[in-house]
């Protein structure tokens, strides 16, 4: 095994970041027990997180946002971005366009190790005095300014991740470019390949916009600068001795600058794997594959000019509200187009209901909820009901946890025979899907009716205070028990995986996919191709197939 | 696939790679840059502690142009590194010199740096010097990154015409470089 194959560096990134989801679902089930039973002790709390964090096992405040915003961060920036990107991009871009490895090996091994750099860095931060990051994962200043030492590791952390990106993304995009098996023609490429380049795109142009807005809020908490602080600020009506004159909405700006395509970053991936699985499963060829690849760039060319609709209740004045509100509703266009395409496709196929396949269709109405129930948020009347509200978090992860996740299991399912030349076992698969399915639902919509009803969605006590949060208390427990009975059927896919990675059965091309990876052995040996391929027609042929 | 193939591919996948590490610079720069706009355009009083009597102490626009003068140095002899994509000899000489450049432009950045610091005018004193020192800093840095680019150009034992491709790259970096300090010098002293 070469440290610098491009299967080896895609297999380190999965792990890694499967790791990474692992301590972002824990950090999630120690706060949904607070926001279950508040006030309640936990057991073994104390023997855990010590005295300071938890005294007689109670979670107190400073420590639960500590778990919330590492919670955000964990999963975005640590598990679902690389394994969707960096994972999968870099194991199967190459096989999918028929090249021997990457264009630059070098580059991608030390993407990887600077990202799990910034990964053991950002979660080391809970050992640091005061501990990790609490000021939320958009880390929003001047409160981030005034946050514990963590927030410092939060912020290195970032940038790493961003000088991460950029690598992994340049040498994606120039494997794309460079080296294309002969034949293989831009409108040849398999989707999956041009969400991915699509994505890398996003990250290499975004990213820097949070690099910069960390190195001036590092200025702010390292050199004592107020790039972030306005004048006269005072904590505890003591006034801050600072020099002041700074402005807390530049960091809005650039942080949503990246983290709005970020939510594209998370999405397009999906999409692509979700096409692949799609098409291979229903034995159709995508319906109207050029404008799919249309959509799917100018969905991620206009994602970059929306992030200000985050800030829509910052007072930036009518003219502009009305811009990012109209840019905002014009980018559902190509959703929709995509969403159509992938409905459209399956019209008249020989559907195989496998895992795979069902982790793919359930992603279509989760990403459609999570997409639909966007729109209201996007309109500033709306926004100024919903905004901060539990109505954000069913939105954002509709479309991330049952919409992104949801295509990850799938790509997992269908291209595990690719990397380990066997299938995954099937009945545990199936039970994985149900079980994962109905438990994602039950936690996940409930957040919508409590955002309606008007619960903020940073109350430690979960709305104990609150009257109008009194009948969504009880909610809060059947969620927290439908996250530890969603993590009991993630067992049953870990044991799954290592159960079928050494006895499962032995697979070529299981599903007689036509895209290029299927032609390489399984598992592919080093240089991918036993001859390197040369293209004559379209990545799909299932049409052809049955005609 | 015949050498020259492979040779064909490599050149375009790096010029390629450049590219797009350009752009991913110009969008980290531009990201401070419009910081810097933005937080002008919304102060009241955007007071640059030079133009206040200490430009009388020490003429800071002439150290500037002195400082363009390295980096447009460094410029002009990235250019003769690339060769036009043709071979040329002598190349080590001209990456060193770049290097050289390179490096008299980030001492330069640095002993300016110390030296406002050592009068009191530290990043902390006002949003103007914190903006300073972030521009400055930014660009000081990307020119020792292409210092370092130029050793690497210079050591390394490929073709001849290998390297004027490598030094074709390097000098779209510099040229890159001479525009950000341009565009800092403009914002920050001239506007």
């Amino acid at each position: 095994m070469r440290l610098s194959d491009h299967k080896t560096i895609g297999l380190a990134y999965g792990v890694t970041a499967a790791g990474f989801l692992v301590v972002g679902f824990l950090l999630m089930l120690l706060f949904r027990w607070q926001l279950a039973w508040p006030g309640q002790p936990m057991p073994i709390a104390t023997a855990i997180f010590g005295e300071t964090n938890a005294p007689g096992g109670i979670l107190l405040p400073e420590f639960y946002y500590q778990l919330v915003a590492m919670h955000g961060t964990v999963m975005i920036f640590l598990a679902v971005v690389p394994f969707a990107t960096a994972g999968l991009g870099t194991y199967l871009v190459p096989l999918q366009i028929g090249a021997s490895g990457l264009a630059f090996p070098r580059l991608s091994l030390l993407a990887f190790v600077v990202y799990a750099a910034a990964g053991l860095l950002m979660v080391a931060s809970f050992a640091m005095p005061g501990g990790a990051a609490n000021s939320g994962w958009t880390s929003y200043p001047p409160l981030a300014i005034l946050a514990s030492s963590g927030q410092t590791a939060w912020l290195a952390g970032v940038f790493l991740l961003g000088v991460s990106s950029m690598l992994s993304a340049m040498t994606l995009i120039a494997t794309v470019v460079a080296h294309r098996a002969p034949g293989l023609w831009l409108r040849r490429l398999p989707f999956f390949v041009w969400a991915q380049v699509v994505t890398a795109l996003l990250l290499l142009l975004a990213f820097p916009a949070l690099q910069a807005a960390a190195v001036f809020q590092l200025m702010d908490r390292v050199a004592g600068t107020s790039v972030f602080l306005p004048s006269g600020l005072a904590v505890s009506n003591v006034p801050l001795t600072v020099s002041g004159g700074g402005n807390p909405l530049l960091w809005q700006h650039l942080f949503w600058f990246l983290a709005h395509p970020e939510v594209y970053v998370l999405v397009l991936p999906a999409m692509g794997i979700v096409a692949e699985v799609l098409t291979a499963h229903a034995r159709r060829n995508l319906w109207r594959y050029g404008l799919m690849v249309n959509a799917i760039a100018a969905l991620g060319g206009w994602s970059m000019v929306v992030w200000a609709h985050h800030m829509l209740l910052t007072g930036m004045g009518t003219t502009m509200s009305t811009f990012f509100q109209i840019t905002t509703v014009v980018v559902s266009v190509p959703s929709v187009i995509l969403l159509t395409c992938l409905v459209v496709t399956l019209w008249g196929g020989t559907i195989r209901f496998t895992t795979a396949m069902c982790f793919a269709l359930a992603f279509l109405p989760m990403f459609g909820l999570g997409g639909v129930t966007g729109l209201p948020l996007g309109l500033a009347p709306s926004n100024v009901i919903l905004h901060d509200t539990y109505y954000v978090l069913g939105h954002f992860h509709y479309l991330v946890a049952p919409g992104t996740l949801f295509a990850l299991f799938a790509a997992v399912y269908h291209w595990f025979p690719k990397v380990t030349g066997r299938r995954l076992d099937e009945r545990l698969g199936l039970v994985h899907f149900a079980g994962s399915f109905v438990t994602m639902n039950a936690i996940f919509l409930p957040m919508f009716l409590m955002g309606l009803v008007g619960v903020n969605r940073r109350l430690y006590d979960a709305g104990l205070q609150y009257e109008l949060a009194e009948p969504t208390l009880r909610w809060n427990a059947s969620m927290t028990w439908s996250a530890v009975t969603l993590g009991v059927f993630q067992l049953v896919f870990l044991w799954n995986v290592v159960r079928s990675a050494r006895r499962g059965e032995a697979a070529d091309n299981p599903w007689q996919a036509t895209t290029l990876e299927w032609a390489a052995p399984s598992p592919p040996p080093p240089g991918n191709f036993v001859t390197p391929p040369v293209v004559s027609g379209g990545p799909y042929r299932y049409d052809e197939e049955r005609a | 696939m015949s050498a020259i193939a492979v040779a064909d591919r490599r050149a375009q996948a790096a010029s390629t790679g450049m590219w797009l590490f350009l752009a991913s610079i110009v969008m980290f720069y531009g990201s401070l840059f419009s910081g810097f706009v933005l937080l002008r355009a919304g102060s009241e009083t955007w007071e640059m502690p030079w133009k206040t009597g200490l430009s009388a102490e020490w003429p800071m626009a002439v150290d500037h142009w002195f400082r363009t003068m390295w980096i447009g140095f460094a410029v002009m002899q990235s250019r003769r590194l690339s060769g036009a994509g043709v071979p040329v000899a002598g190349l080590p000489r001209y990456s060193w010199l770049v290097v050289l450049a390179g490096v008299f432009f980030f001492a330069r950045c640095v002993y300016v740096a110390g030296w406002l610091a050592a009068q009191g005018l530290v990043p902390s004193a006002s949003v103007p010097l914190a903006c300073w020192y972030v521009l400055n800093g930014a660009v000081a840095v990307l020119v020792l990154g292409g210092s370092i680019a130029a050793v690497w150009v210079a050591l390394e034992r490929v073709p001849p015409t290998q390297r004027a491709r490598r030094g074709a790259m390097l000098q779209r970096y510099w040229m890159l470089m001479l525009a950000l300090w341009l565009i800092t010098v403009t914002g920050l002293y001239l506007v």
